[in-house]
């Protein structure tokens, strides 16, 4: 919520096209974050870029005119995507800045960076360039009054800093206590703001401004010396000098400002010295992030992601394959870095009657597998049913082709229309010209969406019902007691909900493609709400291939059951078919539940009243929706969630084959056949 | 009576279309045609594809006296070999025959262009397929005809990889009897030149344009399936050369043309607003 600040602009309400900005301008997926208000240990506390994930302010409030506070996101955002675009992160830096960083240098280096990002937004963007005014006048604005206090070489850093902020470069020459340095550190940092400038530009400039520092504390040093004022405590100068000790032997060649980092536990003077603080829309450029990019740049073992894999020519699938393995199931992790597109979705707040906007951030991945074979497998496993339904489906398919008549155009000529128009024509009448026939191919107008829940508890083993109680052998008389003769080596691993609920899918879409229905299967688990899994098993598109069955036999069990924003996705894509009638079939094993599905831990009905919500908006967006559940328990939630005629509880999970299609056709067969629009159809 | 064929009239350019090669596709296509071998465009939407069909049949018909050199048709799922073919028509007290576009191009030595000819119907493919190959010839069922084709016909088909089921709805025997060329959108600095030379814009704000063609491309994943063709920002240079500040031009051509998801547009807005000046 805003705290009322006029024009203030809050980023959950501008997040969904704020990334896509992000996104747009970086070439990559950038995902965007808000800033905690009381960030813990390791969370940033200001603006900060990692290279994926971009950590803004939750909300900005610099301008009392919302537009110009919206443009300020806008700079920021251009800001940190910059170092991307403008080859921050691409720097070999290891060459001067060197095994051991002195602060100082660092310092230098990342003034002089922001500096030539803003010139270089400035020459690329300029549109951008009223944005990036305003922030860095306030910026500007916000560094402290004075500065004439400082030692001269703190002097000239700040005077940088603040030049790099737009300050006017003669007033800050007219106050230079040196005289000189100024101007000749303006010089230097000039070189950056070329339009063509790059990081190694900005290195040489830090090396130069670096030695002209170094002069202007060696001289204060020699100056110090001359006055006897070497005990440290007389005047600035002095404090520097003790803040900035002559170098060791072992440092005798590295230059007068190298200050060695303290080590654990001792006082850290110079770091404080160091500090600039915070420029707010610059945020702070993880410079470690630099130092490990360029070292992996040069041991050529650069970090790796989806997109710079892919552009090295990876396949995508190997590199999601990438993902921790244990025993041949893949582990949950998060999905975000993998994710192939990125959505916000609001989620519905029932305690406050109120939608909270882009609270849910959901990652959609195309599912690839290896198992090519799948079908095969499930049509052996489940031979009968799978000619049950298909032959049960056969009857639901209308006509392959239908002759039109009486149409102004078609392909061929309509005997009866033509002999009817000769006779009115012969009559002095005005003739009809629909004289043709042409042949439409007729289909079902049904596009369905199969929406499984992956949550971990589908991993659970199916307990068969009709199975025969187990024989336990006599321990006594047995060689080796601790092994039965008839142990598990040698039969099927437990069969689970999951596999039963494929093979459903699997059986289905083998069907539904004989009938001609546009069908999808997507799969949704999640952990947060800024990690909601989508999986695509089969888009709408997607002609049924070995590939698909493999990626359908690809679904594994993962973490949660937010099943809210998965709906509203599904929805999202069943409303884009241009069919009349479209279905949403939802497949869960149990109530929705995530690790932050509502204020309290551990409480059900915020889950579920968003999820009834979500039903609720796709039967607005014209999307019939179904919920299946194969927990027994289902009735206590479901009942609260949906209408008692939209959903069903299988009790037995292995019945889920069968009664899956059984729902199918009666769901679909208000969805008759039709064909295009049509001027006359002759009765059969 | 209705028209002989739904189809796009047929196209004759005296003066030369101006068309930006970006590789060695004029020399492919040359070669081809002089190999008399069916030629496949595949592209994505507005990248000049049809523009780059006009160019050849410029330069491959150039100083000839041939009435219409190019035949386009702009394949749909409604049409029919009979709309490429021909038909019977009425006309007064009898029945003619009308030849349908493929047939005028068979008979005369045009190049017969099929714009996304996997939209139209299956039964195009099988008249497709005797033109194609050695045989060279079109079987016209109701007259009982088999034309052999002019010795300077060239059957030149396209299509748009990015529609998946259209992908998959081209067969590996159509497929593979074509000379395969690949068009995509051009690299920043060339399509800049198009935009300068299509439009009229100074190349400053060419440039920009075409920058913004490159990073809303980046978007094309969401919900629009393409990104924004080098078509509309030439419309959009057009209309800025025509007086309409650039803001307003590129909404219009651009914005409001690529998608209709609220995000997207103002995210494409956004765009435009920092890369316009």
């Amino acid at each position: 919520m805003t705290d009322g600040a006029p024009g203030a602009v809050l980023l959950a309400d501008i997040a969904p096209v704020l990334t896509l900005f992000a996104q747009a301008v970086a070439g990559r997926a950038i995902t965007l974050e808000p800033i905690a208000e009381a960030p813990e240990r390791g969370q940033p506390d200001r603006v900060m870029f990692d290279g994926e994930l971009i950590h803004l302010p939750a909300e900005l409030a610099l301008f009392p005119v919302a537009r110009h506070n919206r443009g300020a996101y806008r700079a920021i955002v251009l800001h940190q995507v910059g170092y991307v675009q403008f080859g921050t992160f691409a720097a070999d830096v290891s060459e001067f800045l060197g095994p051991v960083r002195p602060p100082l240098l660092g310092q230098i280096f990342l003034v002089l960076e922001d500096l030539r990002i803003d010139s270089a937004i400035r020459h690329h963007y300029p549109g951008a360039r009223g944005d990036v005014d305003r922030v860095l006048t306030h910026a500007l604005a916000q560094r402290p009054a004075s500065f004439e206090h400082l030692p001269p070489w703190r002097w000239l850093l700040e005077a940088l800093l603040r030049w790099s902020l737009g300050a006017d470069a003669d007033l800050l020459v007219a106050a230079d206590p040196t005289g000189w340095c100024a101007t000749a550190v303006f010089d230097a940092a000039a070189a950056v703001t070329r339009p063509d400038a790059t990081v190694h530009d900005t290195a040489d400039a830090t090396r130069t401004i670096f030695a002209l520092l170094d002069s202007v504390l060696a001289a204060a040093r020699q100056a110090a010396a001359a006055n006897g004022d070497g005990d440290g405590d007389a005047d600035d100068d002095g404090a520097l000098v003790e803040l900035v000790p002559e170098p060791t032997a072992e440092e005798s060649t590295a230059p007068s400002v190298y200050v060695p980092m303290p080590s654990e536990g001792e006082a850290q003077p110079a770091a404080d010295l160091f500090d600039f603080g915070s420029i707010d829309f610059r945020g702070e450029l993880n410079d470690d992030l630099v130092y490990q990019s360029a070292q992996a740049s040069s041991s050529g073992d650069a970090p790796q992601d989806v997109d710079q894999a892919v552009a090295e020519g990876a396949d995508p699938s190997e590199v999601v394959e990438a993902e921790p393995v244990a025993g041949g199931r893949k582990v949950g992790g998060s999905s975000r870095l993998l994710a192939d597109r990125t959505y916000f979705y609001d989620e519905w707040d029932h305690e406050h009657v109120r939608y909270i906007r882009a609270w849910c951030e959901l990652h959609e991945h195309r599912l690839r597998g290896d198992d090519f074979g799948y079908l095969t497998e499930v049509r052996r496993r489940h031979s009968v049913l799978a000619a049950q339904v298909r032959r049960g489906f056969r009857f639901m398919r209308p006509e392959a082709w239908q002759r039109i008549h009486r149409v102004t155009d078609g392909d061929e000529i309509e005997l009866d229309a033509a002999i009817d128009a000769m006779v009115t024509r012969r009559a002095g009448h005005s003739t009809d010209e629909r004289l043709y026939m042409r042949r439409d191919r007729a289909r079902r107008e049904v596009a369905t969406a199969f929406l499984m829940d992956l949550s971990a508890s589908t991993g659970s083993p199916v307990v068969d019902p009709n199975a025969p109680p187990p024989v336990y052998a006599d321990p006594e008389s047995l060689e080796y007691p601790y092994f039965t003769p008839d142990d598990d080596r040698n039969k099927d691993p437990d069969r689970r909900v999951i596999d039963i609920a494929k093979e459903s899918l699997a059986l289905m879409c083998d069907a539904l493609h004989l009938l001609g229905d546009q069908h999808a299967v997507y799969g949704f688990s999640g952990a947060g709400h800024d990690d909601v899994e989508f999986h695509v098993a089969k888009e709408f598109d997607d002609e049924p291939s070995p590939r698909t069955w493999a990626a359908l036999a690809a679904m594994e069990p993962r973490r949660y059951t937010r099943m809210g924003p998965a709906i509203r996705h599904a929805t999202h894509k069943i409303v884009q078919q241009p069919y009349r009638t479209k279905l949403l079939i939802v497949v869960s094993d149990g109530y929705p539940q995530d690790s932050d599905y509502g204020p309290v831990p551990g409480d059900k009905e915020y889950g579920l009243q968003d999820t009834a919500r979500a039903l609720v908006e796709a039967e607005h967006a014209g999307v019939s929706t179904f919920c299946v559940t194969i927990d027994p328990a289902g009735n206590d939630y479901l009942r609260r969630m949906c209408p008692e005629h939209k959903y069903a509880v299988i009790d037995d999970v292995t019945a889920l084959p069968g009664e899956l299609a059984k729902l199918y056709r009666s769901l679909s067969a208000p969805a008759a056949a039709s064909a295009r629009p049509t001027a006359h159809r002759r009765p059969a | 009576m209705a028209e002989a064929a739904p189809v796009v009239p047929s196209t004759r350019r005296r003066d030369e279309p101006w068309y930006l090669p970006t590789a060695d596709e004029v020399q492919v296509f040359e070669a081809a045609y002089r190999a008399k071998l069916p030629v496949l465009l595949k592209g994505p939407t507005g990248c000049g594809k049809t523009r780059f069909v006009e160019h050849m049949a410029w330069r491959l018909f150039r100083g000839r006296d041939h009435a219409m050199p190019l035949i386009t048709v702009a394949c749909h799922e409604d049409l029919t070999a009979t709309d490429l073919v021909g038909r019977y028509l009425l006309q007064g007290d009898e029945t003619v025959w009308m030849d349908g576009p493929l047939t005028r191009a068979v008979r005369t030595g045009a190049l017969c262009y099929l714009d996304e000819v996997v939209e139209a119907r299956k039964d195009t493919t099988v008249v497709i397929h005797s033109l194609t190959d050695h045989r060279r010839v079109l079987p016209i069922e109701k007259t009982s005809e088999m034309v052999d084709a002019h010795p300077d016909f060239l059957l030149v088909i396209s299509y748009n990889p990015g529609y998946q089921s259209i992908l998959k709805d081209l067969k590996p025997s159509t497929r593979q009897r074509f000379v395969s060329l690949e068009f995509t959108y051009p690299e920043v600095t060339v399509e800049a030149t198009i935009v300068e030379h299509e439009s009229g814009v100074g190349p400053d704000l060419a440039m920009q344009l075409a920058l913004v063609g490159e990073k809303v491309r980046n978007l094309r994943e969401h919900g629009f399936e393409e990104g924004v063709s080098t078509r509309l920002l030439v419309y959009a240079g057009q209309l800025i050369a025509g007086g309409v500040a650039p803001r307003r031009a590129c909404d219009a051509a651009i914005v409001r043309a690529v998608t209709d998801d609220a995000d997207v547009q103002d995210a494409v807005t956004d765009i435009v607003d920092v890369l316009l000046p």
